[in-house]
């Protein structure tokens, strides 16, 4: 009787009236091992799925998508790649094409979000983002995208209210945390911005962002000295990290009062643009120096480049109609200086017209000729955002026929460089959140997608 | 009212031992001097009686557009005895309000450092919304005049020269209808009568009042990008009391800004005087001229148009003086929270910002500034700056937690070496936060050391009596130009050469934030113990030269 049920406590056997009869267990058994298997085995399969797919090389991925469409998993983890080989419009298409069968992946429109937020593509990203939050409303990471996105289209007290929400919801995520930062400075809430760098470096000492984040709100503050520390503390993490180059170059170049303290600018610019020789704002703040240094040839070339890189760069403009007059080329000193009085004005009825759309958001004319202004300007991003919203709440307007058709003719196909369809992306970089669904590769990887 | 001889004491003049951190650094190759030991300036709003003037904003919580502006001050000597007056511009009743009515005041000084209300003797209450004042003799007539900008038509009192003011804006025209902020008297076309310009801020109708808002339901003030920019106007004043607008004619209505400091100048040296426009959030203009009554917009290729950046700054306030004693006169132009004041250079016709460079320009980055003045406070022979400031919005301080409403003034003092170094707190300047929108700068007590008054949004003015440098030695110029030219000198260029300096002033009365100062050119001489040269320069071109003067006194000189 040694495998006999025994009591409860003292070990007896059963009485028999209280024995289940054996064949009773073997279906129990058999019920809940069934069950079971129904239960784990498409998990577990999907896990393993999932694993495969993940281990997949692009080409091999590629290959596997082309003979499995139907595979939503290969789709999505192909989608990502592409995303993070700057290649966005290819990875939208496969993204799509997850939603297109399964529509109710939040981590699938997050992503989708934000690439067409890398793509300058803000109305489906809202709307994409916007779906994200419902199919799982409390989602940390598409609330920090959506705050992105509203950093990008200049409405920075959005994005705030947005961006803290993600951080309520995720308080350890460092790239939230930075973002936040960034749309306080934004705000001109230099102390909340500082406090919340440096609470993302408790999270992580080593976060390079938080440290560029923290010398940027110090500048902004005037500490100089303060800044300095921060951004050198970056740059001894990530030696040639363009951002704290930049600044630290900017912030060198704005104290300098003599020729060595100039070159000292010079210099750290130089190595901003030996890792990307297509910052304009680098450019300009070369051209900057050497308009102090009285080199105005060089000037003219930095700046010229500033411009042919940002042709709407207002500071370039004006600096180098200074700098053409400089080397004794009035004329197209003249050119120059009347183009950036005219992009002036433009800038100037921009300005006017967002505070009286901020006033008033049902101000169509006002929408409208703001998107004139964008579409003018190469914004197709915020152009095609402003159209849908008049195409939505003034269906009737008598500009809108003219803005989307002008709108179709303009917007570029979907290059693959980030933020290549203009509008001012944010400036931290591409959002970081590509990936990041329940089992996507982790923050960190994707932020140094595109 | 002829004026009477200013020969001001010698106050203290016999100590040698030099003050406020100036010894040893009366040439330009010295090295900068250790900053001031101690506070210099003293409050003295309520012991001069100044304090019993209190401004109101007339606003009733709708936060009309105009409310935001503040208003000027002027210090002027308006009964020719000898000794600054000081005129305060107030706020009146918009719709809605329900508080005291707001009126501007005219103090008289008694000349023992305490002052005497005579609004209602002098006729120069007003009654309507006044937001800066400029004071010049129109007339020449030997007595200062005011110009008030108001919300509505401007409105000229004439000094009957008995303590008295007469308002003669309907015979003389010059009732500009637009929403002002600053004038400014000056002879453009040198006949020896003071013409008058108005910087207009934007087309404003009370009616028309527009709704800005940063949370729902509740109105914040508007700024002036959701208003159409306004144009100036330059008056010719005719010679018989009366002034025909010529701004078409002079080619000042082919731009169209948000003006609101505005000051003549001759930056170019042609001797014609020029004006410069700070603009808020328009480009500013230097109105070039062209010496045959018009006059030419060349800020942009001047550098003073825009900030360096390319941005069309917030202009406020402005002046202009030799900071750097190189003989050319250079400007400030205060600016917006987040925007640094601008320091323009003057580099021989262009300019060139040099506030960061400076160091001023961190220093005023989180700050708004209104009311600014060149002046040496430490009567070191080098041109400090003076900022008044105080925010726009009300409400600030609700959603930044960087930027404040109430702000301190600040005082950055010119070392010598390029450097101007914040010396707001050892001064006292930085005590006590105001919303402070015009300054006004002169000597009040006729000590040889400038003083300030600023006049605040609501509320009581702030005086700051200076008492720095008691044994500096200083020398005063009291001109008086020959018959044929404006009888206050306005448009005289002064040089002074002395303890390795040449230092410069330029005479005029308007400038800062609606303000209006001391027209008498004051020179701080460090430890030099003998002037060398005083050379003046009339408006009508004559030069004057002067070997040797006596020091610590106000000089009268005759062309």
């Amino acid at each position: 009787m040694a495998n006999a049920p025994r009591g409860d406590r003292d070990g007896s056997p059963l009485p028999a009236t209280r024995r289940p009869p054996r064949r009773y267990l073997f279906v129990v058994l058999a019920l809940t091992s069934a069950l079971g298997a129904a239960y784990y085995t498409p998990r577990v399969a999907s896990l393993l799925h999932r694993r495969h797919v993940a281990s997949l090389s692009p080409p091999q991925l590629q290959e596997h998508v082309r003979k499995h469409p139907a595979d939503l998993e290969a789709r999505y983890r192909l989608g990502l790649t592409y995303g993070r080989a700057g290649r966005n419009a290819d990875a939208i298409r496969e993204l799509i094409g997850v939603l297109q069968r399964n529509p109710l992946r939040a981590d699938v429109l997050n992503d989708l979000g934000a690439l067409y937020l890398l793509e300058g593509r803000y109305y489906e990203c809202l709307v994409t983002l916007e779906g994200a939050l419902r199919v799982r409303p409390n989602y940390p990471v598409a609330y920090a995208n959506l705050g992105r996105l509203h950093v990008a289209t200049k409405m920075p007290f959005t994005a705030v209210r947005e961006l803290e929400h993600a951080v309520r919801l995720d308080p350890g995520n460092v790239e939230t945390l930075c973002d936040l930062g960034e749309a306080y400075q934004r705000t001109l809430n230099y102390s909340s911005a500082r406090g919340i760098y440096e609470r993302a470096l408790k999270v992580n000492p080593r976060a390079v962002r938080a440290h560029l984040g923290l010398g940027k709100t110090y500048f902004n503050l005037t500490d100089y000295p303060r800044a300095e520390e921060a951004l050198r503390a970056a740059l001894q993490l990530a030696p040639e990290e363009p951002g704290a180059l930049a600044t630290l170059g900017r912030l060198k170049l704005e104290n300098a009062v003599s020729d060595p303290e100039l070159q000292a600018a010079r210099d750290l610019l130089r190595r901003v643009l030996r890792a990307d020789s297509g910052d304009p704002e680098a450019w300009y703040d070369l051209g900057r120096a050497a308009l102090k240094q009285a080199k105005a040839a060089q000037a003219v070339e930095f700046l010229q480049r500033a411009l042919q890189l940002s042709p709407q760069h207002p500071g370039a403009a004006l600096q180098l109609s200074r700098a053409l007059r400089a080397v004794g080329k009035s004329r197209e000193a003249d050119r120059v200086a009347a183009a950036f009085r005219r992009d002036s004005l433009r800038s100037r009825e921009q300005t006017r017209l967002e505070e009286q759309l901020y006033q008033n958001p049902r101000d169509w004319d006002a929408l409208a000729r703001l998107a004139v202004i964008d579409l003018e300007t190469g914004q197709y991003g915020l152009a095609a955002l402003r159209c849908r919203q008049l195409s939505e709440g003034a269906p009737r307007h008598p500009l809108l026929p003219s803005l989307l058709a002008e709108l179709a003719r303009g917007t570029r196909p979907a290059s693959g460089t980030s933020g290549a369809a203009g509008g001012s992306s944010p400036s931290s970089g591409a959002p970081s959140a590509l990936g990041t669904g329940a089992d996507a590769p982790a923050p960190g990887a994707a932020s140094g997608a595109p | 009212m002829k004026r009477r001889l200013l020969v001001a004491a010698a106050i203290g003049g016999v100590a040698l031992a030099p003050g406020c951190g100036n010894s040893g650094r009366a040439g330009s190759g010295a090295g900068p001097a250790p900053s001031p030991p101690q506070n210099r300036f003293v409050d003295r709003t309520e012991a001069s009686g100044l304090g019993a003037f209190q401004r109101v904003d007339g606003g009733s919580g709708r936060k009309f557009f105009p409310e935001q502006m503040g208003s000027g001050v002027a210090l002027l000597d308006y009964d020719g005895d000898g000794w600054l007056d000081v005129y305060f511009c107030s706020g009146a009743a918009l719709l809605g309000y329900k508080g005291p009515a707001g009126s501007n005041r005219l103090f008289r000084t008694r000349g023992n450092g305490t002052f005497e209300d005579v609004t209602t003797r002098a006729g120069v209450a007003s009654g309507r919304y006044c937001t800066g004042v400029a004071t010049g003799d129109f007339d020449n007539d030997g007595d200062v005049d005011l110009y008030l900008c108001v919300f509505g038509p401007n409105q000229l009192y004439r000094n009957n020269g008995d303590g008295t003011f007469t308002d003669i804006t309907p015979t003389a025209g010059v009732g500009d209808p637009r929403l002002s902020a600053s004038a400014a008297w000056g002879d453009y076309d040198g006949d020896g009568k003071l013409d008058l310009y108005v910087a207009n801020y934007v087309k404003y109708d009370i009616r028309r009042d527009r709704w800005c808002s940063k949370f729902p339901g509740q109105k914040s003030f508007c700024g002036p990008n959701l208003y159409d920019a306004e144009e100036d106007t330059l008056y010719h004043n005719n010679g018989d009391g009366t002034f025909t607008d010529v701004s078409v004619k002079a080619g000042v209505r082919s731009r169209r800004a948000n003006g609101l400091g505005v000051i003549w100048l001759d930056y170019d040296a042609d001797g014609r005087q020029d004006l410069f426009v700070a603009n808020d959030q328009t480009p500013n203009l230097l109105w070039r001229n062209n010496g045959d009554g018009t006059f030419r917009d060349i800020a942009l290729d001047a550098g003073v148009a825009f900030g360096e950046e390319g941005n069309a700054r917030a202009g406020m306030g402005v002046d202009a003086g030799d900071y750097n004693n190189d003989g050319r006169e250079d400007l400030v132009v205060t600016n917006f929270s987040e925007e640094s004041n601008a320091l323009y250079q003057n580099e021989g016709g262009t300019f060139r910002d040099v506030a960061m460079a400076t160091g001023m320009g961190p220093g005023t980055l989180m700050f708004l500034g209104f009311g600014t003045g060149f002046l040496d406070y430490d009567r070191d022979g080098w041109l400090d700056l003076f900022f008044a400031n105080g925010h726009v919005l009300d409400d600030i301080e609700t959603y930044s937690d960087s930027v404040t409403w109430a702000q301190p003034s600040q005082l950055f003092r010119n070392r010598g070496d390029g450097a101007l170094e914040d010396v707001s707190a050892s001064t006292a300047v930085a005590e006590g936060r105001r919303v402070a929108r015009g300054a006004a700068f002169g000597d009040v007590d006729n000590d040889g050391r400038t003083d300030v008054v600023v006049s605040t949004m609501r509320g009581a003015p702030w005086y700051l009596h200076n008492e720095c440098a008691p044994s500096a030695h200083w020398l005063g110029l009291d001109l008086r130009p020959a018959a044929g030219s404006n009888v206050q000198a306005i448009g005289a260029t002064v040089r002074l050469s002395a303890g390795g300096l040449r230092q410069r002033r330029d005479v005029r009365a308007n400038a800062s934030y609606g303000s209006s100062n001391d027209t008498r050119p004051l020179f701080g001489l460090g430890t030099a113990r003998r002037v060398d040269e005083v050379e003046i320069r009339w408006p009508g071109g004559k030069v004057t030269k002067i070997k040797e003067p006596l020091l610590d006194r106000y000089l009268r000189v005759e062309e």
